[in-house]
């Protein structure tokens, strides 16, 4: 059980206007957990109960081997947050903050904090209403960080930075890695930010969960095909395949899961196979989400 | 790798709303010396204009302290920041009011204790007025316990600005009912320090008043679950 | 003692985000390229998982698949809490190269057919092309 970072069965959270349901979520200590969704689609919520800022209504979460939301406090303890949505104090200066999260956290490394400062270019003097949006981020990400916390859960940390900054942030992330111990969560909309450093991907749509994989099985997983289909030429039925494009005579396909086979069979119907390829992670979302959306409203 | 003993977050949280406070607790300091003056300088327009700028310090002084110690956290989206720390609800709502009770006690005892001292020593001011003052102060603890109540439970900059306005229209209306108190009249005017049973029955109103709102504003606030 | 520590290594390699390949393949290229051309001589310890996951920004796990499947093909060899090194197959550059040939002759009969060439056609093409580039410009 403890090599579980974190453990979500059958959570669930109503609001108003929308409803977190079914929430399923193992993510492995040791590896960047990446989830994918789009505006509204639960990511921030699934977060919010997962550092205890919301509670779940139904279901159970354990993080680090405590039950939340009954041993909070312990586990916000070795969790480090970061989110566009997480404001630092806009008078205050980084150099204060800096103070204030050393005073409550024993686990502070200067060391660390010292050369993140100068990694992501940041002046301690420099009072929080100054920075940039970039700055911003990567100011409370580094206060995450020089805690050293075994979580590091991060809310689209990567919206709206430059390439530089991206860079930087995401080097940060991976760095974080190298220790076997620790594990990261993060959710953005950028899913070459999610393809390029995550171990494990989650697909959020509508309050749930739509896929959940390792992310080299998950891109293993799916393929396109195009066919070139002549006239009277019917093409069979396969499990797994959806037509998502293209016209009668050339249509584009997904396959998920996708079998060599599946090429061969519709070549024997009389269908020429023009190219299969691996999707990107960004397809492969959509498809998935389009696929189950299809699926719940029929 | 030590871990921090609990007790110590919510000092930490305090420390920190009282260095954000720090310059509106400077200023109020000499405020509230100032307007000790008028009181003592012995002419009626003094006495008054003390006696309005007093109020007005310490009123100033408790609803700045909530709307930048409570609802500016949450305004201000700090509030995931300090969430996301290793409080509970509990710490937190214990927090705020520390904070807010050292901000506001450290100008209010000492001009508390400072009227009363002018009351004494000043010989155009009947020592009978000790008890009106007393009442009068007390009422401002307890507005100011009104505006952070609602602050806390709401985190709403509307009903806070509502409770502020509030409670200064009942503090006008509690400057009009002592004044009419049967016992007052004679009382204020006497050349000693005396404390009728009605003056004594509203000083323990509104002690119960303090005790209750706060009472309120922690078992709401603790029991909050989710913060955004 | 190896000249090349795993630092050196790990900074001898880069992934693409644009390149379209997946990013494991690239790993994979590049590393059987050192080997092929000499810079990784046989028995040169690679860098952990971790490390050389931490060095290109990427997750553990495409390293993972990557250095898996560079097993599969016998080019690295990985002992349990060892780590991985180069094979000691001399003859492993040179054969890289020889499926890479292999490759690329596969896509042009590919082509041809496409096209329409006769595999007599596709063999003119191929020597014209041996006897070196035609200097257009």
């Amino acid at each position: 059980m403890t090599d579980l970072a974190v453990r979500f069965e059958g959570v669930g959270k109503t609001y108003p206007f929308f409803t977190l349901e079914g929430i399923d979520l193992d993510v492995p200590t040791g590896t960047i957990a990446g989830l994918v969704g789009a505006n509204g689609a639960g990511k921030s919520t699934i977060i919010r109960i997962l550092i205890g800022l919301v509670q779940q209504d139904r279901g159970n979460v354990r993080v680090l081997g405590y039950d939340l939301p009954k041993h909070l406090v312990a586990a916000k303890g070795e969790i480090g947050f970061v989110s566009e949505d997480l404001r630092l104090y806009a008078s205050a200066t980084l150099a204060w903050h800096i103070n204030f999260i050393r005073s409550i956290f024993g686990t502070w490394d200067s060391a660390y904090a010292d050369r993140l400062l100068q990694r992501f270019d940041l002046k301690p003097a420099q009072k929080i209403r100054g920075l940039s949006r970039g700055q911003r981020i990567k100011a409370g990400l580094m206060l995450a960080l020089a805690r050293r916390p075994r979580l590091l859960v991060l809310d689209e940390p990567t919206a709206g930075l430059d390439p530089i900054a991206r860079r930087e942030v995401l080097a940060a992330l991976t760095d974080v890695l190298a220790d076997e111990d620790r594990t990261v969560l993060f959710s953005s909309q950028n899913t070459l930010d999610i393809e390029q450093i995550s171990d494990q991907i989650t697909f959020i749509d509508r309050g749930r969960i739509v896929e959940s994989a390792d992310k080299e099985s998950l891109l293993e997983s799916w393929r396109s095909i195009r066919l070139r289909v002549p006239p009277g030429v019917v093409l069979p039925t396969l499990p797994g395949v959806m037509r998502d494009g293209g016209t009668d005579r050339v249509p584009h396909l997904t396959a998920k899961p996708f079998e060599p086979a599946m090429a061969e069979a519709f070549q024997a119907a009389g269908a020429t196979v023009e190219a299969v390829k691996r999707m990107t992670l960004e397809e492969i979302f959509v498809a998935g989400v389009m696929r189950e959306r299809e699926s719940t409203r029929g | 790798m030590s871990h921090t003993p609990p007790s110590s977050i919510v000092q930490q949280l305090v420390f920190k709303d009282l260095f954000f406070l720090r310059w509106a607790i400077v200023g109020s300091l000499p405020t509230g010396i100032v307007a000790l003056g008028l009181l003592a300088s012995g002419s009626g327009a003094g006495y008054y204009a003390g006696q309005v700028l007093l109020v007005t310090v310490l009123i100033a002084l408790g609803a700045l302290a909530a709307t930048l110690t409570v609802v500016d956290e949450s305004k201000e989206q700090t509030l995931p920041f300090i969430m996301s720390l290793p409080v509970s609800s509990r710490q937190f709502a214990a927090a705020k009011i520390l904070a807010n009770a050292l901000i506001f006690g450290s100008i209010w005892t000492p001009l508390l204790l400072g009227t009363l001292v002018v009351i004494q020593i000043s010989a155009h001011l009947p020592n009978g007025l000790t008890a009106y003052a007393v009442l009068i102060l007390t009422e401002i603890v307890m507005s100011t316990c009104l505006i952070l109540a609602v602050a806390m439970v709401t985190e709403s900059l509307p009903w806070t600005i509502g409770a502020i306005i509030f409670g200064n229209l009942f503090l006008n209306a509690f400057f009009y009912i002592v004044g009419h108190l049967p016992s007052f009249a004679i009382t204020a005017e006497s050349p000693t320090v005396a404390w009728p049973p009605d003056a004594i029955a509203l000083l323990l109103a509104e002690i119960v008043s303090i005790v209750l709102l706060l009472g309120v504003a922690y078992f709401v606030s603790s029991r909050r679950k989710d913060i955004v | 003692m190896d000249i090349h520590s795993s630092t050196n290594i790990q900074s001898e390699l880069s992934v693409s985000r644009t390149d379209g390949r997946p990013m494991y393949l690239q790993i994979m290229e590049q590393i059987r390229r050192r080997i092929a051309v000499g810079d990784w001589p046989a028995g040169t310890v690679m860098p952990s998982i971790r490390q050389l996951a931490v060095a290109l920004s990427v997750s553990v796990i495409t390293v993972k698949r990557a250095y898996h499947d560079l097993e599969q093909e016998g080019i690295i060899v990985t002992r349990h809490g060892k780590g991985s090194r180069v094979a000691p197959d001399a003859n492993a550059g040179s054969a890289l190269y020889e499926q890479d040939l292999q490759r690329v002759l596969d896509q042009a009969v590919e082509l041809g057919k496409v096209l329409g060439y006769s595999p007599e056609e596709l063999a003119t093409r191929l020597l014209a092309a041996a006897e070196g580039p035609e200097d257009g410009a």
